[in-house]
């Protein structure tokens, strides 16, 4: 191959890396809408029909329609309702785990509800299990200020709330940016990240720029 | 060059930047040492004081980046946009003092890293926590740059000026993700990758220009630097002194006392620091050398015959008249060279944030061959015929392990090609009668230093396990030798017809910036979505 169409290769290979990363971003998954911040640490409460628990103040930006908890499943058909407590009576949506595990497993488990809940409302997370229980993970609160209602203790049982509908990984890159500019030094925005993304694709040419120039350099020394 | 380093600044930016705060593998306790260091002008050793400063444990929970709890599948960051702005106010109404940490820390390294940390936190001292963290990480990001730039005088010390075998070596230093990733954070390994890749060239530079003595001095001054950045760097102790050995025998019998004499010169460089550093540690009762010093309470003897049947069965399966020895998970030695490799694929943070399986999976089956071609071309360097009949016996063998399942044994075939080669670089040494060639002794200070970190890294692993069963060994430990790594696969390019090396090139570079944006995609995506 001559010295000068030593970029090729790599461009070739790079542009099909690159579709393959493409196809793959754009598959379609469901986003985090809310995370409550405690890890799952320890079992904290247990989820049975006789004992609801509960856990608040939520308070979501974004709409979620499902929500994942750990814990172990023993038996029984555990659900979720989330309630707002403004809203009165009516304000009320449940839904079931979509997700069979075998008894003992360990979560995440995700709960679908019936319908979304709109984002920028007060709401609280209500976990039963008729006919069976449900052992929660948690630890104690971080800081959200979420803890389970009515505990003695300070704790809380690990909970994400997610969005609706599904993203792919390209579409939701905004958003990730979004996120990922917060707890940084003033001098980082979601810009910084679309401009070391631009940096990052700027260097397909000058990898092609430089493979190519070291094999030019070493055909000049070779003749 | 230039060109390489400019994509390693924006490949290490964006580990630095999108990686959120303290999820970097033991970053917390490097932060807490740094900032102690700095605040206090002290050695983090209190029994009385907090480890973690109150402005860091403020910053941890509000990121719920708490120590030993962090895990985004099961803690995900909420990222609200409230918290940060609540998080503002408060430290701005009511600043958390930065001055009372300093109590013991888990990181009882020497403190040279967290010395050259000390600018971008005084950099942004009146700024909040996250301010000085990320400071010191772009800061880091410099140092991923002296690795690649200590990549590239590496090769072109050992292949000469062949442009594309240094681009090779040094993208390998510094594009392999676990590299990356490690390179551009709060963590001391960020500096000791750097500090070996420049020990390696340096000992390189020894053997090939007769041992002169701004290159001996320079050598030991830059492994007294890795010492006193961590104690692991005792390890290159070993191809040090094969390096000084090796310009000794290298060197005509009428000049070998000049050598002798400027070796001796050079010395001090490494032992006063380093002494002055025992020293010091111990009259403030700090613990410098937890990482290879003997541990008290073990519930296994130690022996020699029980060390070796751990190191059998660390990379070999078990024979029948062995004894069962207690060994971490993914051995037989996956973790170093297989999944872990070199670091190549690496599990990222605490947060243990995985690439896809295929990463580990089908590509850690290249780790044999890459093994068997450089032994190859290391001990039949001119039987193309004797190679190419190696490489085919490992893929019948890799085949045949993967057809049964045993996949995890190609680790085996790894370490017995590293071992042979490492047998091959011995043999002109110990036989006198024989005049050692340059290339030979290059061979051999290179396998010294393999030797030496291996060597280390094992006896300390054994030792913790037969204290409390608790593996030590992660692959990451091995990035100070990506040089040598990076000049393996070198040497294998070389070794093909020029018409194909664009080609190889191309694909070792395409290969590599797509692990980083598998891997920077695989971050961001487990933290923020």
């Amino acid at each position: 191959m001559r010295a000068q169409r030593a970029w090729i290769p790599f461009a070739f290979l790079a542009f099909l890396a690159f579709l393959g990363l493409l196809i793959a971003g754009l598959r379609t998954e469901p986003i985090r809408a809310y995370a409550v911040g405690v890890p799952s640490v320890k079992k904290v409460a247990v989820a049975s029909s006789r004992h609801q628990v509960c856990e608040g103040p939520v308070r979501s930006q974004y709409a979620f329609r499902s929500v994942v908890l750990w814990g172990v499943y023993v038996s029984g058909k555990p659900r979720v309702r989330v309630s707002e407590p403004q809203a009165g009576a009516g304000a009320l949506i449940s839904g079931g785990f979509v997700e069979r595990s075998l008894p003992g497993a360990y979560g995440p488990f995700t709960a679908e509800l019936k319908r979304s809940v709109a984002g920028g409302r007060t709401v609280t997370v209500c976990v039963s299990d008729p006919g069976g229980e449900l052992k929660l993970r948690g630890s104690t609160p971080g800081y959200s200020g979420v803890s389970i209602v009515g505990s003695a203790s300070q704790r809380a049982f690990s909970m994400v709330l997610m969005e609706p509908e599904r993203h792919s990984f390209v579409g939701s890159l905004g958003l990730a940016f979004s996120r990922a500019s917060l707890f940084r030094p003033s001098w980082v925005g979601t810009w910084t990240f679309w401009a070391l993304l631009i940096g990052l694709l700027a260097t397909v040419p000058l990898l092609a720029m430089a493979i190519s120039a070291a094999i030019r350099s070493e055909s000049k020394q070779a003749d | 060059m230039a060109l390489l380093l400019a994509l390693v600044t924006i490949i290490g930016l964006a580990w630095a930047l999108v990686v959120p705060a303290w999820q970097v593998t033991d970053e917390n306790s490097h932060f807490a040492y740094a900032q102690n260091l700095i605040e206090n002008l002290s050695l983090p050793s209190s029994a009385r004081k907090h480890s973690y400063s109150s402005s860091q444990r403020l910053g941890a929970a509000v990121v719920g980046a708490r120590a030993g709890a962090t895990a985004p599948a099961t803690t995900p960051p909420n990222w609200s946009a409230n918290a940060w702005r609540a998080y503002l106010a408060r430290v701005h109404a009511h600043p958390p003092s930065r001055t009372d940490g300093g109590g013991r820390n888990p990181a009882t390294n020497p403190p040279l890293f967290y010395l050259y940390d000390a600018v971008p936190y005084l950099l942004d001292h009146g700024g909040t926590v996250f301010g000085q963290f990320y400071a010191m990480r772009v800061w880091a990001v410099l140092l991923l740059d002296l690795t690649t730039l200590g990549g590239w005088l590496l090769a072109g010390e050992v292949f000469g000026r062949r442009q594309s075998l240094q681009l090779v070596v040094a993208a390998v230093c510094a594009l392999m993700p676990m590299s990356a990733f490690t390179s551009a954070a709060v963590n001391p390994d960020s500096l000791l990758i750097a500090l070996w890749t420049f020990a390696l060239w340096l000992g390189v530079r020894v053997i090939r220009r007769g041992a002169r003595t701004h290159d001996a001095v320079a050598l030991c001054a830059v492994a007294a630097c890795a010492v006193l950045t961590k104690a692991t760097s005792y390890a290159l102790v070993f191809p040090l002194f094969a390096a000084f050995f090796a310009a000794w025998r290298l060197a005509p019998i009428t000049e070998r006392r000049a050598v002798f004499r400027r070796v001796l010169m050079a010395l001090p460089a490494l032992g006063v620091p380093v002494l002055a550093w025992l020293v010091v540690s111990r009259a403030v009762g700090f613990e410098s050398v937890n990482q290879v010093a003997a541990i008290a309470g073990r519930s296994h003897p130690v022996t020699v015959t029980g060390f070796l049947d751990y190191l059998w069965q660390y990379y070999l399966p078990k024979l029948p008249f062995m004894p069962v020895v207690k060994l971490g998970a993914n051995v037989p030695a996956s973790i170093i060279w297989n999944a872990g490799g070199i670091g190549t694929f690496g599990v990222f943070g605490v947060n243990l944030i995985v690439l896809p399986s295929w990463a580990y999976g089908e590509t850690a089956l290249l780790a044999p061959f890459i093994a068997s071609g450089v032994l190859g071309l290391v001990a039949a360097p001119t039987a193309r015929r004797t190679r190419l009949q190696l490489l085919g016996l490992v893929a019948v063998a890799t085949l045949l392990l993967r057809a049964t399942g045993q996949v995890e044994y190609t680790a085996s075939i790894t370490a017995i090609a590293v071992l042979a080669i490492m047998v091959c670089s011995v043999v002109p040494i110990v036989r006198h009668r024989s005049r050692l060639t340059e290339r030979q002794a290059l061979l051999w200070f290179l396998c010294s230093a393999v030797f030496g970190l291996l060597l280390l890294l094992h006896v300390t692993d054994y030792l913790v396990l037969a204290r409390d069963h608790y593996p030590f060994m992660e692959g990451r430990y091995l990035l100070p030798l990506v040089g040598i790594f990076g000049l393996g696969i070198a040497l294998i390019v070389s070794s093909l017809p020029m018409r194909l090396r664009p080609m190889v090139i191309g694909l070792i570079f395409a290969a590599l910036l797509g692990l980083q944006v598998v891997s920077l995609a695989s971050v961001l995506h487990a933290y923020y979505l």
